[in-house]
């Protein structure tokens, strides 16, 4: 590939998937501050414009398994930096780094932390990404039958943080919307 | 997917804290903009590792050890994560690797339940075991079930066995064969109605049994079988029925020019789910008139039996024949268990089964009855023995005679049953083979990938 056709690839790229990205990293980001979206997109893209000949046909889910680990090293810097920060002022560590954009609802967020990091991954990466199991199973680095079956148990231990919560809050649903557990079981 | 698991992920769907729509283009946003810039501006090569030279040239034993068992475990890592990784080379129904399946209910077995899907892996290991391939790993996800096997995944035969579904039933032949007139055959047998006869005990007429469910025992061609079908009453829904609705086929007049060597129509097209499909269908075919007849819910055309010819409708040979009968099945494949093909006493092919609980009291009662009916027909002529019919993919296995003498109650079933039917090895055989795939308790499908 010639110089000039590979910016061209690039560009082309980045300008279909740049909204994917960016919201990924919006949506997996406890903080909104803009320095941090900016360069872990940045950082995303310019993993593509390095490895952009290992890119397949499908880019997306390539992209986002790079934002995914592009975040988790963020996370890992953040959480380093703040428990420097408490050791010095002698305190036991208050913060905690986020995975999830606020603005959701405390219930579907505690839902949401009560599953291990990849359920979670793989619930979100199909609600939010709007990817088919398959494609999400590439952006896992996983297999599709692997992806299915932990998908499926994802939804189960939600659903059923959800209707907990429910009965804990006075045998109210979740949220207005949310079944009861005759209607699930139909 | 259950309703369950569709609304977890629309409930997630609606909580998305930052929709697509909400996040501007790479070509409206400066900053964006900014960032392909300054990405552009980047060279490609990543920085080269540096290497570091070991000082000491000796690498001890202590040193060694952990450094090799670390390559061995990266290596199986490697090796695991290749295999398991799923190359998205295949164009549909899961990877390289795998098929996915997904299952929905049918009319016997109205609900996805685990009892059902446990059947359904251990139907689906047994075809495949019969087809040759090694033992397969099965995974379940809800109403999914995943297959995996590399061999299965690249096997097209493979994979339109996991979706095959041979309707296996035990029927009352004379109960359920429809005579020419368009009555049951057993209603006829009393009144001494030829046809009747015929039907029930063969071509050689009262007393020769054996001989009934072939295709010169009273069987018809096609489009006089669908004819006769089509006239029947609907039937109302039933779980001991193989169909729903109703089922239509498309014909091309007798000595038209798409049926010149026929003195009667000859098929175009069906069955289809109905008359404008079937119709449809025949036109594509180019006729530009066909006659379209339905058969309703409750009536079904099967093939009659042919030791020479595969267990399945051939619709288009105009040699083939068939009967009408009411759809109404006393059991199903599903409630067979070990079946195999041996030989009887006197050395004579058979085939042996055994059968569930619930099929063995499903299989009494069905053999009572017919005996019931056998006894009563002797009281009033000579012997007519009656009999029952196993039906696979819409074609009489075989029709094999009960003796009421020696059965006055029915066959006790539950240690397992024999049937004989004048059959040779190969085709005891194949019969045996056929029942052990036994009927998919799920409808399976394919889910492309």
């Amino acid at each position: 590939m010639d110089e000039k056709s590979r910016r061209g690839n690039f560009e082309k790229l980045f300008a279909e998937h740049y909204v994917d990205v960016r919201g990924y990293v919006l949506r997996r980001s406890g903080t909104e501050a803009r320095s941090s979206v900016e360069d872990a997109v940045a950082e995303t893209f310019l993993v593509a414009w390095r490895r952009l000949d290992d890119i397949g046909a499908d880019p997306l889910p390539w992209l986002l398994g790079v934002a995914r680990r592009v975040l988790a090293n963020q996370r890992r810097g953040d959480q380093r930096r703040l428990a420097l920060a408490d050791r010095l002022r002698g305190t036991t560590p208050p913060h905690q780094v986020l995975e999830l954009a606020p603005g959701l609802s405390d219930r579907l967020r505690a839902g949401l932390l009560a599953l291990s990091p990849r359920e979670r991954e793989a619930l979100l990466l199909v609600a939010w990404e709007g990817l088919s199991p398959d494609r999400a199973a590439r952006a896992t680095g996983c297999s599709a039958a692997a992806f299915r079956v932990r998908l499926h148990r994802a939804r189960r231990h939600l659903a059923g943080h959800l209707e907990t919560a429910g009965e804990q809050a006075g045998g109210a649903r979740p949220s207005a919307d949310w079944p009861t557990r005759e209607e699930t079981t139909r | 997917m259950t309703a369950t698991d569709d609304r977890v992920l629309e409930v997630l769907a609606d909580a998305n804290p930052h929709p697509r729509g909400g996040i501007p283009r790479a070509s409206q946003d400066p900053r964006a903009q900014a960032m392909l810039a300054e990405i552009l501006a980047q060279p490609v090569a990543e920085p080269p590792f540096r290497r570091r030279r070991h000082e000491g040239a000796r690498i001890g034993i202590r040193v060694l050890a952990p450094v090799l068992s670390l390559a061995v475990v990266l290596a199986v890592t490697a090796v695991l994560l290749h295999a398991g990784s799923g190359r998205h080379s295949v164009a549909s129904g899961g990877t390289a690797d795998e098929v996915v399946l997904r299952l929905q209910p049918t009319p016997g077995v109205p609900r996805v339940t685990n009892a059902a899907v446990n059947e359904e892996i251990q139907i689906l290991g047994a075809r495949m075991k019969l087809l040759g391939s090694a033992p397969v790993r099965f995974s379940r996800a809800g109403d999914e079930i995943v297959v995996h096997s590399r061999e299965i995944a690249a096997s097209p035969l493979a994979r339109s066995e996991l979706t095959r579904d041979p309707q296996v039933t035990f029927t009352d032949w004379e109960q359920n064969v429809i005579a020419p007139d368009g009555r049951t055959v057993a209603s006829l047998l009393l009144r001494g109605n030829r046809q009747a006869e015929i039907i029930s005990q063969g071509h050689g007429g009262l007393g020769h049994g054996g001989l009934a469910g072939t295709a010169d025992a009273g069987a018809l061609p096609l489009y006089a079988a669908v004819r006769l079908a089509s006239r029947q009453p609907a039937r109302a829904a039933a779980v001991t029925q193989t169909r729903r609705g109703p089922e239509s086929f498309a014909f091309a007049p007798a000595a038209s020019l798409r049926c010149r060597a026929s003195s009667t129509p000859c098929w175009l097209a069906g069955p289809s789910a109905s008359p404008a499909a079937a119709a449809s269908a025949a036109r594509r075919a180019g006729a530009a008139r066909p006659l379209v007849l339905t058969v309703p819910q409750g009536t079904t055309i099967v093939r009659a039996s042919d030791p020479a010819a595969a267990l399945r409708p051939d619709y288009p040979d105009p040699s083939a024949r068939y009967y009408v009968m009411r759809d109404d099945a006393a059991l199903t494949g599903l409630e067979l268990r070990r079946v195999s093909a041996s030989t009887d006493s006197a050395g004579q092919p058979d085939v042996g089964a055994s059968l569930t609980a619930a099929g063995a009291r499903a299989f009494q009662a069905l053999t009572a009855e017919i005996a019931r009916r056998g006894t009563s027909l002797r009281l009033a002529a000579a012997p007519v023995y009656q009999h029952f019919a196993i039906v696979i993919d819409g074609a009489l296995a075989t029709v094999p005679l009960l003796n009421y003498d020696e059965y006055p109650d029915g066959v006790v079933a539950s240690s397992g049953i024999q049937i004989d039917g004048d059959f040779s090895q190969a085709r005891a055989t194949q019969l045996a083979a056929l029942l052990r795939l036994r009927t998919l308790p799920l409808r399976a499908t394919i889910v492309p990938g």
